[in-house]
């Protein structure tokens, strides 16, 4: 009788342990397809080539800061001397053409375009954007440029625009999700897309010099052009 | 002289000081002048988002201008009167749910959430099953003992293995001291 008891309390013992070793291997096992996913699937891998992730972006209003807004914006995002990266006139409308509209990037096909993603509490940013504008302004009508600032808010990024007169289209990256779809890893980083919607290539950081920013572009005109 | 001199320049402090903070006009503890329950709301907030670009800096601790900047909106949110959870709402529409210091619970991010309870529960029955297991007690083989000398019957009355054995060599010795004699 005893016996049979110890057998019982054996076999039900023995059942426990298969049961937490199920547990516990089915629990291993979660956990490392979940590493295994993430290491196949690194955040890092930026849309360095294929087609461009596609995105809508609506720009922000060109309707300047009232000057008690924008005089104590500039002296936090540029310090009192903001003029030494400002416009001369920093209170001049800027131009309406893209004010407050959206903007799909699969509807420019067909034109190149250079999309740059920046923010206003963005240091390097400061000494790249007045070469984008310069560039925007050369090649405007044969390339597109595309601004998204990122983590960034309307009164600082406007400010930001006005500081530099930004004329091509800027709009804010909500939440993130342009920049979370091209894996983008920081600010400044600048993509360019070929006419037929294809990452042709990328640059991280600030460009250093007009002439870099130029030959990325020719680059980019050389390989949207059509072939023979 | 010399107290009246020094009583004037005590004097010329202070008033330097003061009219220096009264020109400025503005408490570097407090930038938009946010009443003590508002001040109080505005940690509580910094307190629960996080920077976005730095990896586990807490807000309220972060240096870096986008967090400076952050910390202002979250001010001038207050000061138009919106709720802590309209604030936090804000920030997530805008900045992502980067900002929270949790993952969201929905999608692949509930694995972080269920995970550890899972983790509990199994560690939990494992420990539970192998105390059992442990404090069970098992009967115990029942050891022949050589024959004791007769009278002797203390000796072999106790149980237990080691004690046994212990009798086993106490008789053995009984045995040998007796034919010595």
């Amino acid at each position: 009788m005893t016996d049979a008891r110890n057998d019982a309390a054996e076999k039900s013992s023995g059942r426990g342990g298969i049961i937490m070793l199920i547990i516990i291997a089915v629990v291993g096992a979660t956990l490392f397809a979940v590493f295994y996913y993430g290491i196949l699937h690194p955040p890092s891998q930026r849309a360095d080539s294929g087609k461009a992730p596609d995105f809508s972006m609506t720009t922000y209003t060109s309707e300047p800061l009232p000057p008690d807004v924008l005089q104590p914006a500039l002296v936090d995002l540029f310090g009192s001397n903001y003029g030494r990266y400002c416009v001369d006139d920093v209170n001049q409308p800027r131009p309406k053409d893209y004010d407050q509209i959206t903007i799909k990037l699969s509807d420019l096909r067909g034109t190149p375009v250079v999309i740059n993603f920046w923010a206003s509490w963005c240091t390097t940013c400061k000494d790249e954007q007045p070469l984008l504008e310069s560039a925007w302004r050369h090649y405007q009508g044969k390339v597109m440029f595309l601004g998204l600032s990122h983590l960034d808010q309307d009164k600082n990024a406007r400010a930001w625009l006005q500081c530099y007169n930004v004329t091509y289209p800027n709009a804010l990256d909500k939440g993130g999700k342009v920049y979370n779809a091209y894996h983008v890893q920081g600010v400044p980083e600048t993509f360019f897309i070929d006419a037929n919607g294809n990452v042709q290539d990328y640059f991280v950081g600030a460009f250093p010099s007009a002439s870099v920013l130029d030959e990325y572009i020719q680059n980019l005109l050389h390989a949207s052009a059509p072939q023979e | 002289m010399k107290k009246s001199l020094l009583i004037a320049f005590i004097l010329i402090i202070l008033l330097t000081t003061a009219s220096a903070a009264l020109a400025q006009g503005v408490d570097p503890n407090n930038p938009h002048n946010l009443s003590p329950e508002q001040q109080a709301a505005a940690i509580d907030i910094q307190t629960e988002l996080w920077c976005p670009i730095c990896q586990g800096v807490r807000l309220d601790e972060c240096e870096q201008k986008v967090c400076q900047q952050m910390r202002d909106m979250i001010d001038e949110m207050l000061l138009e009167g919106k709720t802590k959870q309209e604030i936090i709402d804000e920030f997530v529409d805008q900045y992502g749910v980067v900002i929270l210091g949790e993952p969201p619970k929905e999608g692949i991010n509930l694995m972080a959430w269920i995970t550890p309870l899972v983790l509990v529960i199994a560690g939990l029955g494992f420990a539970f099953w192998m105390s059992k297991k442990w404090t069970k007690k098992k009967p115990q083989p029942a050891t022949p003992l050589p024959a004791a000398p007769a009278g002797d019957a203390a000796a072999t009355s106790v149980t237990g293995p080691e004690l046994e054995i212990e009798d086993e060599y106490l008789a053995r010795v009984e045995q040998e001291l007796e034919g010595d004699l």
